[in-house]
């Protein structure tokens, strides 16, 4: 009976030992690592140079160790980014370690590096957005999209996509109370209008539900979509106000459809139930969905709790997880963190605020790919405002709020494997 | 007789029912705030029923029609209201609108220039409908009215702000400028109100460009305001010596003697344009020596010339060594930028832009020139003329740097001591001071005397004189005991001081060789090798920084050894390859020390290096 254990876990070690050269790289992600953001940096880019790299899941805060080669180790040397050389034997050692039934930790090969899109309008400045900015930071390369893009169906060419505050709805970011008489919101709008013109819309908000279902539409043919701040409660509400005009005036020329709460389906979205829609346009707030400052109390005390899962049996959230820290400092944004009782039950809570309904950071499936959503605008700086400086992320190398965020650039890398029965 | 009572009996009646149609169009206001328009319509329906002429019911039925999206009911009403009374502009500003929310754009357009197909109508009536198809969004639709608006109307100049403003939001920069043309020419009063909306739209993409371009074609000779928004917009595109032509010719045509020049040449001192900035306050100066602000103008040009002339000067300094000695620095400059301190010293004798001149001059004289003895004549004379100054701080700072130089510990204990007594010196200056007479207590030998001078510093973190007293203090600490080789190392570092690096190398190798001397010894070393950088002996200094940097960890400062190397192969002799090699190596053994993030910088820019 062990015999029959044992056999399989000797063959995955040795078939993971194979491609050894002389020695290999262990970028350790625990609490020693000197840049925690820069390595997700240096695992893609060595996965784009073709090396093999392992993600040791839960194994010193989710290690990567990759074949060693001179190349590599100055890369991270200039990168700022600790890692040790460690011998063939060592490397068996960890492996046999990380893979035994007793430890939660398991291995995941990373094949290659993911092609990664960001939804941008044009004329953004990277400082707009933490995904952007910790892609530059990390020297993760991107493409940025946008409506035309996505309507001509570009969005095959890539394997993930990133949104992050942009309004699938239709209302502009809700900003029209603060922001109606502002350049830059009225460029938006302009913008806008005219992309809607381009590509055949007489209204924006009927372009935004297109680009809205082009979305779900690859996520069901398996991409992989990652979303933050208020482009994730946005997106479902377009999704879910497909065949309803939720805009007011100022927003699309023409009322709101009376009684759209009623006609809203939440059966076409992704995360999100049973919300209650915000229609007054003087509110800065799209639905029930976001928890408001008031709710969260003191913000000295916002902090969420990541939570543990099995490695070898939910490697995607276990994956989408990894961090050297289990307690994380929160932040907000247009939408902060997201109502408990919003969430579908099919949806996988990865990180709340203990003791509370307020969720941060929920994963789900839908068709052949994979959604993830995390909460807030700027994971170190807790209340980013319009036209706040973009944070210098030299000075948070070892965010974990951003590390959250890198994960999931490297999740679609891994290699499926088989679910274990 | 009997028609009296009938009259106030229909009066009553009148009175009571006006009464009603009130309430009900109060309480039907009320449903519409609340967002209920469908008990709103209801009940406006049946106001406009009992009064179908009221213009106020029509207004209220068009906004809660629009909220229900019953346009066809809208449109009913719109067309009996223009049946009954073709001259209600509004009413065709309302039904095109709903002919375009319907969809409907040709009718819209059709609708929203009927009332301008009689030829008599008037022209604010434009405005009127215009407002109603920009309330849609319909952008092209309205320029084209308010272009008609401002061919009937007899105030084109309002029209063309409209105008403006539409071509501005549609980024139709070229047209928005031609608008601004119209009004400049027509009404230049108007110049600060254009300027100001210019500038809200200069920054967006193509504007500016498509601005100054159109601008330059109408602009007009005789016409001023033209001329002053030309050189803002030349300014902000950072075309500075066609702004100053501008300038020059506003400055004529208004005999204003310099004034607005003389802000453009601040402009261009802040903008660090130092050479246009002195050729602007020389020409001040020399055209207008009545002007108000000659004065100003006189300081600014000298301040101008001696920015450009540091800069200059900068560029030649090694600043990648530790140490490097002051070399007379030789440009045609100089002798400019002292005349022109000169002649203010001559023309305000006794003021305080006359010692600060002073104090100028003797900076040049001492670091450029390397006369002391003329700088040390010029600060002399600032400390004993203006001892209340704010300049006498300064003075004595330099000063005592002389008097450093020249190896009198005395005087410049002296000199830093004074600062300390000066109500002019500001906190920092104080500081500076005292860490100042802190090293010099150190030369003296006098370590108890500088420990407690080095400690009031560190009183203040925050002060730029704290870094450096840490250091110090540092090493004085642990080394009280050894006191001879402390002296010692005391005096090289006063002859390092001196800049007299031969002789200090000469002790700090002493001190290198010896191996009782622990810390000293380590650090001596190092510093051998960067007094051999200053005397430009690299391969010497090679020769000393490897041995050093292969103690490896024995030393402390064996990453400072290997990161000197780097920079001598980078800057020194100028192997590039090698540079970085010591870079990686630094980055390599020593991932922790200081100057990594440095390292990371050099390897960097070699590696963007075209040559290499």
């Amino acid at each position: 009976m062990k015999k029959r254990i044992l056999t399989p876990l000797i063959f995955s070690i040795l078939f993971l030992i194979t491609a050894f050269p002389q020695s290999k790289i262990l970028i350790n992600m625990d609490l020693n690592q000197t840049d925690h953001l820069k390595a997700y940096g240096i695992t893609y880019r060595a996965l784009t140079k073709g090396y093999k790299a392992d993600w040791l899941l839960n194994y010193k805060g989710g290690s990567f160790l990759i074949d060693y080669s001179d190349e590599l180790a100055a890369e991270c040397r200039l990168n700022n980014v600790s890692f040790e050389t460690i011998t063939l034997s060592q490397a068996t050692e960890i492996y046999s370690f990380v893979q035994s039934e007793e430890n939660n930790m398991d291995v995941v090969r990373l094949e290659k590096a993911p092609k990664v899109a960001v939804y941008v309008p044009p004329g953004f400045q990277p400082w707009d957005d933490a995904v952007t900015l910790v892609l530059e930071y990390a020297q993760v390369p991107y493409d940025k999209i946008w409506n035309d893009e996505i309507l001509k169906g570009d969005l095959d060419k890539y394997d993930w996509l990133h949104l992050h505050h942009e309004d699938f709805s239709g209302q502009y970011g809700k900003f029209y109370a603060s922001f109606a008489n502002a350049q830059w919101y009225i460029d938006q709008q302009l913008l806008y209008e005219q992309d809607a013109k381009k590509n055949g819309f007489k209204k924006v908000s009927e372009m935004m539900k297109t680009v809205a279902i082009d979305i779900k539409n690859y996520v069901g043919k398996g991409g992989f979509l990652f979303a933050m701040c208020s482009a994730t409660d946005s997106y479902d509400i377009a999704l879910s106000a497909v065949n309803v005009d939720i805009c007011e005036q100022m927003y699309d020329g023409d009322a709101a459809d009376p009684g759209s709460q009623q006609k809203i389906n939440y059966d076409n979205t992704l995360a999100f139930t049973n919300f209650k829609l915000e229609m007054n346009p003087y509110v800065y707030e799209y639905s029930d969905i976001d928890i408001q400052p008031i709710e969260v109390g003191n913000f000295e005390n916002d902090y969420f709790t990541l939570f543990e899962f099995s490695a070898k049996y939910d490697p995607v959230p276990t994956m989408l997880t990894q961090c050297h820290a289990n307690i994380i400092r929160g932040f907000m944004g247009q939408t902060s963190m997201f109502r408990r009782s919003t969430i579908k039950n099919s949806v996988i809570i990865l990180g709340q605020r203990q003791g509370t309904d307020q969720v941060k950071y929920i994963q789900g499936n839908y068709g052949r790919g994979s959604f993830a959503f995390y909460g807030g605008h700027d994971p170190e700086d807790y209340q980013h405002a319009v036209g706040d400086p973009p944070t210098d992320l030299s000075l948070y190398k070892n965010s974990p709020g951003y590390r959250l965020i890198l994960n999931n650039i490297l999740f679609p890398a891994a290699t499926k494997k088989k679910q274990k029965t | 007789m009997k028609i009296a009572p009938l009259i106030l009996v229909l009066l009553i009646f009148s009175v009571h029912a006006q009464q009603r149609n009130e309430q009900k169009f109060s309480l039907a206001q009320s449903y519409e705030q609340i967002g209920d328009y469908k008990s709103a319509v209801k009940l406006y329906e049946e106001l406009y029923q009992s009064d179908g002429a009221n213009a106020m019911y029509i207004n209220a039925l068009y906004r809660t029609y629009t909220q229900l999206k019953n346009y066809a009911a809208l449109v009913n009403i719109l067309d009996e209201r223009i049946k009954q009374k073709p001259d209600d502009i509004e009413a065709y500003g309302m039904l095109g609108s709903t002919y375009y929310l319907m969809g409907n754009e040709e009718k819209a357009v059709e609708v929203w220039n009927k009332p301008f197909q009689s030829g008599n109508i008037n022209p604010v009536f434009y405005r009127v409908v215009g407002n109603f198809v920009l309330e849609r969004r319909a952008f092209e639709i309205a320029i084209d009215l308010y272009e008609q608006g401002k061919k009937a109307s007899e105030d084109k100049v309002l029209y063309a702000f409209d105008l403006a403003r539409l071509y501005s939001l549609t980024m139709q920069f070229e047209k928005a400028a031609q608008e601004y043309c119209y009004i400049l020419s027509n009404q230049p009063s108007q110049q600060q109100i254009v300027e100001s909306n210019v500038f809200q739209n200069v920054n967006r993409p193509g504007a500016l460009d498509a601005t100054i371009k159109v601008i330059e074609d109408c602009a007009e000779k005789n016409n001023l305001s033209f001329s002053f928004l030309l050189a803002r917009l030349y300014s902000e595109k950072k075309s500075y010596q066609k702004a100053y032509e501008i300038y020059l010719y506003i400055d004529e045509v208004q005999s204003s003697k310099g004034r607005d020049l003389y802000n453009f040449g601040r402009q261009m001192f802040s903008e660090k344009e130092y050479k246009l900035a002195a050729d602007i306050f020389k020409k001040i100066t020399d055209d207008y020596p009545d002007s108000p602000v000659n004065s100003q103008a006189s300081l600014g040009y000298a301040r101008s010339l001696e920015a450009s002339l540091l800069e200059d000067y900068e560029k030649t300094l090694p600043l990648w060594k530790p140490y490097f000695p002051l070399k007379k620095f030789e440009s045609e400059e100089t002798e400019k930028v002292l005349s022109a301190f000169n002649a203010i010293i001559n023309l305000f004798k006794h003021s305080e832009p006359a010692y600060e001149s002073m104090l100028r001059i003797a900076v040049i004289q001492f670091y450029l020139l390397n006369n002391y003895e003329e700088a040390r004549r010029l600060l002399e004379t600032i400390v004993k003329e203006a001892p209340l100054s704010k300049n006498s701080a300064e003075a004595y700072l330099e000063l005592g740097n002389i008097a450093l130089i020249d190896g009198k510990l005395d005087e410049a204990e002296k000199d830093f001591s004074s600062i300390l007594k000066l109500l002019s010196a500001s906190e920092e200056q104080k500081n500076k001071a005292i860490y100042k007479l802190g090293k010099v207590n150190f030369y003296q030998g006098n370590f108890d005397e500088a420990k407690k001078n080095l400690s009031k510093v560190l009183g203040n973190l925050k002060d730029n004189s704290a870094n450096d007293a840490i250091e110090l203090t540092l090493l004085l600490n642990p080394q009280m005991n050894d006191s001879s080789n402390l002296l010692i190392y005391a005096q090289a570092e006063f002859l390092a001081e001196q800049k007299k690096f031969d002789d200090a190398a000469a002790s700090y190798n002493k001190l290198a060789e010896n191996q009782q001397a622990f810390v000293l010894r380590s650090i001596s070393a190092i510093n051998y090798g960067e007094m051999l950088i200053a005397v430009d002996n690299y391969n010497e200094a090679i020769s000393v920084l490897e041995n050093v940097s292969a103690e490896g960890e024995k030393n402390i400062y064996a990453d400072k050894a290997v990161y000197l190397l780097g920079k001598i192969n980078q800057y020194g002799i100028k192997n590039f390859s090698k540079a970085e090699e010591y870079y990686q190596r630094l980055l390599a053994d020593y991932p922790k020390s200081i100057y990594t993030d440095d390292a990371r910088a050099q390897i960097l820019f070699l590696q963007n290096k075209p040559e290499t």
